[in-house]
């Protein structure tokens, strides 16, 4: 006899959370949450197809503040969305920054060793940012979720992608100019 | 106010089912779990662990299988 077919009563109180659980996705209360991420998704490859950078931070930005405000749901998770929402705060700063390259060269400076620059940029906190939100997301994706909450969830990840891509390219650009100017 | 509204067979039996399991009560679960749909997935563990006769003297709503495995799954010994 196999190990795992040991339990039919255990097997039983597996299988009563997921019919409770079918048939709370079948409710008209489900469906609609279904059709607002469905509408949050669309919000979000809006500003991806625009290469709107900072609308996509913004959108990201009020997804993690939602998530601690009304889904936290114990300790490591609260931590894990501050740590989100203070990596993107820092973001934002270097986004204004990376727009002015006098003030990007600073930056810049700060990072010199080999291991904290690539391709010849500094890997500052807003690389490092898109990194690990990024392994935050695709850890969502490995989670018990509904199809579109999963849905969602590759959608920002895409956003956090795009983002990343957009961001090395002002990287680039504030320190070519300062190349120009030295 | 309730804001309660329609509650299904199904679902009612549910409910009495996790009563029953907690009140140890082995009749009255017995009774309710005949009301489910269960998953073709419990319907073969069960098959395996107590046998085809158990499933039928038991009650249980085998139309998940029935549909999945063809209708004569409980009594093919290549189907466990």
């Amino acid at each position: 006899m196999t190990r795992i077919a040991a339990s039919p009563e255990f097997a039983k109180r597996l299988e009563l959370e997921r019919i409770a659980l079918e048939k709370m996705r079948e409710s008209e209360e489900a469906l609609i949450a279904n059709d607002a991420r469905t509408a949050q998704a669309k919000s979000f490859k809006k500003v991806q197809s625009e290469g709107d950078i900072d609308g996509i931070l913004e959108l990201e930005r009020m997804c993690l503040l939602y998530e601690l405000e009304y889904y936290s749901n114990s300790a490591a998770m609260t931590s894990s969305l501050k740590a989100a929402i203070e990596g993107l705060d820092a973001t934002l700063d270097l986004l204004a920054k990376s727009r002015n390259p006098a003030r990007y060269r600073e930056v810049d400076e700060s990072f010199r060793t080999r291991k904290n620059r690539a391709d010849g940029l500094p890997i500052d906190e807003a690389r490092q940012f898109f990194a690990s939100h990024e392994a935050r997301l695709r850890n969502l994706d490995k989670a018990r979720l509904d199809a579109s909450e999963k849905e969602l969830i590759n959608c920002r990840l895409n956003g956090i992608r795009i983002a990343m891509h957009l961001y090395k390219d002002l990287q680039r650009e504030a320190l070519n100019s300062q190349k120009g100017h030295a | 106010m309730s804001t309660k509204t329609y509650v299904d067979e199904e679902t009612k039996a549910l409910r009495g089912i996790l009563e029953a399991l907690q009140n140890g009560d082995r009749e009255a679960e017995a009774k309710l779990w005949p009301k489910i749909k269960i998953s073709t997935h419990l319907l073969l563990v069960m098959k395996r662990i107590h046998g085809a006769e158990y499933i039928r003297n038991n009650g249980y709503n085998t139309e998940n299988a029935d549909r999945e495995l063809g209708p004569g799954w409980l009594d093919d010994d290549n189907i466990k």
